[in-house]
């Protein structure tokens, strides 16, 4: 397995195309903007290292014989699907961020299935390549990329019925040695960190879709491949040199548009191509996966800002105040509601054809539907503990001024025993993930990552067996028509 | 005396497993803590931060015996399968 320092050079030698503010990044690695979401995947790596927590961050793989970093790898029961969920929440609980390593684990789960059923029905060999490439992953500890989501256009429209044909991504010249492929995909969260981009398909197809049907992995810097980053709300602040105002000054996520321009495929690299009735499964499985994901992450984000709440409390002499009491159980209420739709849909799990597992698609959805919505409620208590200050104190320069830093810590002073400056600290650790850069994460990625509410519905609805309910009120009730 | 320490993941603990593990080191001076290496030690010393214990030691054996703690008050049990009364 990598080091994070290890991680952190192999992320230096690859020669990626980024750009930022309308300039190339030379290198995003020493970016002031992006060099936060480096550490959190780093942290991956990091936490492998460690005897407290290797045993959730690393598991033995019966592909490679040895043990590896579990975001590499392909369960083999239920155990690992809840062995998952509590790895995310400690890395959620360590970065306070999008740690951005879980798209390619629930990327990789979803292929090996849905890889394996395709070959079954066409008689393709996608499944074997696949393998192959897993072992890759796994030996060399990579960092993938799970890209799916495209961006679509017309949502009333097909991909093949688009004005613009390349609003989806799709396949634009097939050779003997491979495909040429042309399109984009849209938030694509911890790209710039990662080695390769395995590339899915973003909705189930018809027939006519058939050169959209594509699924393949390509390193992240193969000619034609660049990627625009994303703005985030407060990111200059880490332009501007000082710790303070960044509230989490070490971690943090990105995400980027990416851009593939003609970009080649080698066969041993394509997992689908043409075989739309497999396009639903793979969307269907990856969502899944990725939906309980969220049942890990955001719990341990969760965490830091239930934590960072009560610091407030206590700095501001409100602690011991009913309400504030009953406020933070709530929080905690709402959180650890989500950790158990997490564990739930893990603990229900199930083997598929290939022999991975595979998360219940039920209370998976019902576990995402709640993301939707919990983390909106804890971060709105988070602010009415932390109080107005949270948005109204001054800048760390004029905390630091000569003249203007002596009242600013006499009038911002909340209990005698806490120094202003750690009350300073904490607000704005609950700016940065309520409304600051984690806030992407945070609050908005968990309405519309691994699909927006009425997704979750859709296959809530799916799954739900109304007609036995209907039947389980009927017997009750001794009704007989 | 070698004790194998091993520790859950540490998603949720419900008190310090590191601080325990040290605590461990101060009452013990002689023994030699490890958390590497399978196979049979003197005392294995599974450190689980809460009840679900989950963390994986089937590979693991004392020669004296196992014990998978959950609370810090499990911590006197773990002295007495190491010989000492706290």
């Amino acid at each position: 397995m990598m080091t994070g320092k290890d991680y952190l050079e192999s992320i230096r030698k690859m020669n990626m195309k980024i750009f930022m503010f309308g300039d190339k990044i030379e290198s995003a690695v020493d970016n002031p903007v992006l060099r936060p979401s480096l550490n959190s995947v780093k942290a991956t790596y990091e936490l492998a290292g460690q005897a407290e927590y290797e045993d959730l961050m690393t598991v033995y793989s019966p592909l490679v014989g040895k043990k590896i970093n579990r975001f590499c790898h392909i369960h083999q029961s239920t155990e690992d699907l809840v062995k998952k969920v509590k790895m995310q929440r400690l890395c959620g609980q360590t970065t306070a961020s999008c740690f951005q390593r879980c798209v390619g684990l629930d990327a990789f789960n979803a292929l090996y299935s849905t890889t394996y059923e395709t070959d079954k029905k066409h008689g393709t060999n996608y499944h074997q390549r696949f393998v192959e490439f897993m072992k890759k992953v796994q030996n060399e500890d990579l960092v993938v990329d799970g890209a799916m989501t495209d961006p679509k256009g017309d949502r009333g429209l097909s991909p093949s019925q688009q004005a613009d044909p390349d609003l989806y991504l799709r396949v634009v010249e097939r050779r003997s040695d491979g495909i040429v492929v042309r399109g984009a995909k849209a938030h694509q969260t911890g790209i710039c960190n990662s080695h390769e981009v395995l590339v899915m398909p973003t909705i189930a197809m018809k027939p006519e879709d058939k050169d959209y049907a594509v699924s393949f992995s390509v390193p992240v810097d193969t000619e034609g491949i660049f990627m625009i980053i994303g703005r985030q709300s407060c990111d200059t602040r880490k332009l501007e040199g000082g710790k303070l105002d960044l509230g989490n000054c070490e971690y943090g996520g990105m995400e980027a548009l990416v851009i593939f321009d003609n970009v080649f495929v080698p066969n041993e690299r394509i997992f689908l191509d043409g075989e739309t009735d497999f396009s639903g499964m793979l969307v269907e499985r990856f969502a899944g996966y990725h939906r309980q994901s969220y049942g890990g992450c955001k719990v341990g984000v969760g965490d830091v800002l239930i934590g960072a709440a009560a610091l407030a409390a206590d700095y501001n002499g409100a602690a011991k105040a009913s309400h504030i009491k009953d406020k933070l159980i709530e929080m905690t209420h709402l959180n650890e509601t989500l950790y158990s739709c997490g564990i739930a849909c893990s603990n229900e799990g199930s083997q598929t054809e290939s022999g991975n597992y595979l998360i219940d698609l039920l209370l998976a959805n019902v576990c995402k539907q709640n993301i939707t919505r919990f983390p909106y409620e804890i971060t709105r208590l988070a602010e009415d503990i932390a109080g107005g200050l949270m948005v109204t104190a001054p800048s760390e320069k004029d905390l630091r001024h000569p003249k203007l830093g002596p009242y600013i810590e006499k009038y911002l002073k909340g209990v005698a025993n806490v120094s202003t400056e750690s009350r300073l600290k904490v607000l704005r650790l609950i700016e940065n993930m309520t409304l600051g850069t984690a806030a992407v994460g945070y609050r908005t990625e968990s309405m519309h990552g691994a699909g927006s509410p009425q997704a979750q519905r859709i296959m809530i609805a799916r799954q739900s067996n109304l007609q036995h309910k209907k039947g389980l009120a009927k017997a009750i009730a001794k009704i007989d028509e | 005396m070698i004790i194998r320490l091993k520790y859950c993941g540490g998603c949720n603990p419900r008190y310090d497993r590191t601080a325990l593990a040290a605590r461990l080191g101060r009452d013990l001076p002689g023994a030699r803590l490890t958390h590497e290496g399978e196979g049979e030690f003197d005392v294995v010393a599974v450190l689980c931060g809460c009840p679900a214990r989950c963390a994986g030691h089937e590979e693991l054996r004392g020669r004296l015996g196992k014990i998978v703690l959950a609370d810090e008050r499990d911590y006197t049990a773990l002295l007495k399968l190491c010989g000492v009364a706290e």
